[in-house]
């Protein structure tokens, strides 16, 4: 295996890290709504990162009642809406690893204009 | 939510991705019709889950994809500058259109999509592949067992029609890889399995610039999304895995006919 091939494997192991770290989070939120009697109260709008962070530390998912439903699928669903940050990212420490300082500029003006983009959007909420 | 309206959601996920990842398309293609069109959702909230949904397909496939070698990673990430430009003028301006004129718009896309759709079709007997292009690469045809050298050629040209994939997907929560694959297939002379690799590579990172937007706005349904979510990493990690078995011809004349008359509903709505 050559170092380009090296890298593209460490890549696809970064993502699927992601995607099944995410994956668990969506599906044991959707496993306590169905297991509540009483169908789960979902938020009236989508919580800011802060809200996000403070629930997952507020001891409500310990408790396992419908209120930690939510906050589970939208951590999954945020950290999956982070993963390709994470590709941006492997694929800039890939470039620069090879030296390569046009692609290493190229993958930080994606990596800034996605950055900027999110912050705009949060920033709306 | 139902028991029936879960298992639909995830059944349609899973088809989405299923195909979304053979085709390198991303899966919204399918989804967002499904999602307004069967299960009654609304179409932003549609489109969405229906952006969640391609990061999803794009980071399964492209994880596999990545490790199969067929990922031109420096031209992706070029024209990542391009799509995501495109993508987060897209995301903007949805906001500001009607449901209604979204449907239409989405119809329309898909009329186009499945005319390029035809037209690769018809191009990809005998691909013309360039050595000595821009940003050369290769990788092992698994179902030749050739090792393809292979070049890229009109960057700017295919630039532009990033730009244009990345504000569709903006717009229509669609991963913009039925753009982005014709392009970089017909126009820049990638071959197609190549091509088809490093749109699903591409539309993740696409889709992010967007998804951000949709979830600030309130679209996003965490029980709707998880839902078509999980259906969809299921269907892309199958989708990855069979490609090399599926008479890819085929399944794309299925695909157009989806298309067809997926596009004939939106518009009669």
């Amino acid at each position: 295996m050559d170092r380009e091939q090296k890298y593209q494997h460490l890549m696809g192991r970064v993502l699927r890290v992601g995607v099944i770290a995410s994956s668990l989070l969506m599906t044991a939120g959707l496993v306590i709504a169905a297991v509540q009697s009483s169908p789960v109260p979902l938020p009236e709008r989508n919580p800011s990162l802060g809200e996000l962070i403070r629930q997952l530390f507020s001891g409500q998912l310990t408790s396992m009642t419908g209120a930690a439903a939510p906050t589970l699928m939208f951590t999954g669903l945020v950290l999956l809406m982070f993963t390709p940050f994470l590709r941006v990212v492997t694929t800039f420490f890939v470039f620069w690893k090879e030296r390569d300082g046009r692609f290493m500029a190229i993958a930080t003006v994606v990596f800034l204009l996605l950055a900027a983009q999110v912050a705009y959007s949060l920033s709306q909420l | 939510m139902s028991f029936p309206s879960f298992l639909s959601l995830l059944a349609g996920g899973f088809a989405a991705g299923v195909f979304g990842t053979l085709l390198g398309l991303g899966g919204g293609l399918f989804l967002v019709p499904f999602l307004v069109i069967v299960v009654g959702v609304p179409m932003h909230q549609a489109v969405a889950t229906s952006i969640i949904a391609v990061i999803a397909t794009s980071s399964t496939g492209a994880s596999i994809y990545l490790e199969r070698g067929l990922v031109n990673i420096r031209l992706g990430m070029l024209l990542e500058v391009a799509t995501v430009i495109g993508a987060i003028a897209g995301g903007l301006t949805a906001s500001a259109l009607s449901g209604e004129v979204l449907a239409k718009l989405f119809a329309a896309i898909m009329l186009v999509a499945a005319a390029l759709m035809i037209r690769r079709l018809r191009e990809d007997r005998g691909e013309e592949v360039i050595p000595n292009g821009a940003f050369p690469a290769q990788f092992t045809d698994e179902a030749t067992g050739n090792v393809v050298r292979y070049g890229a050629r009109r960057i700017p040209a295919t630039m532009a029609i990033s730009f244009l994939a990345g504000n569709v997907s903006g717009l229509l929560g669609i991963g913009g890889g039925v753009f982005k694959v014709p392009a970089m297939h017909l126009l820049s002379g990638v071959p197609l399995k190549a091509a088809t690799a490093t749109s699903n590579f591409m539309i993740g990172v696409t889709a992010t610039a967007s998804a951000f937007i949709y979830f600030a706005h309130g679209h996003l349904n965490p029980v709707l999304a998880s839902c078509a979510t999980l259906g969809v990493l299921g269907g892309s990690f199958v989708g990855t895995h069979i490609s090399r078995r599926v008479h890819s011809e085929l399944l794309a004349w299925v695909f157009i006919v989806v298309l067809l008359v997926v596009s004939l509903q939106m518009f009669l709505r």
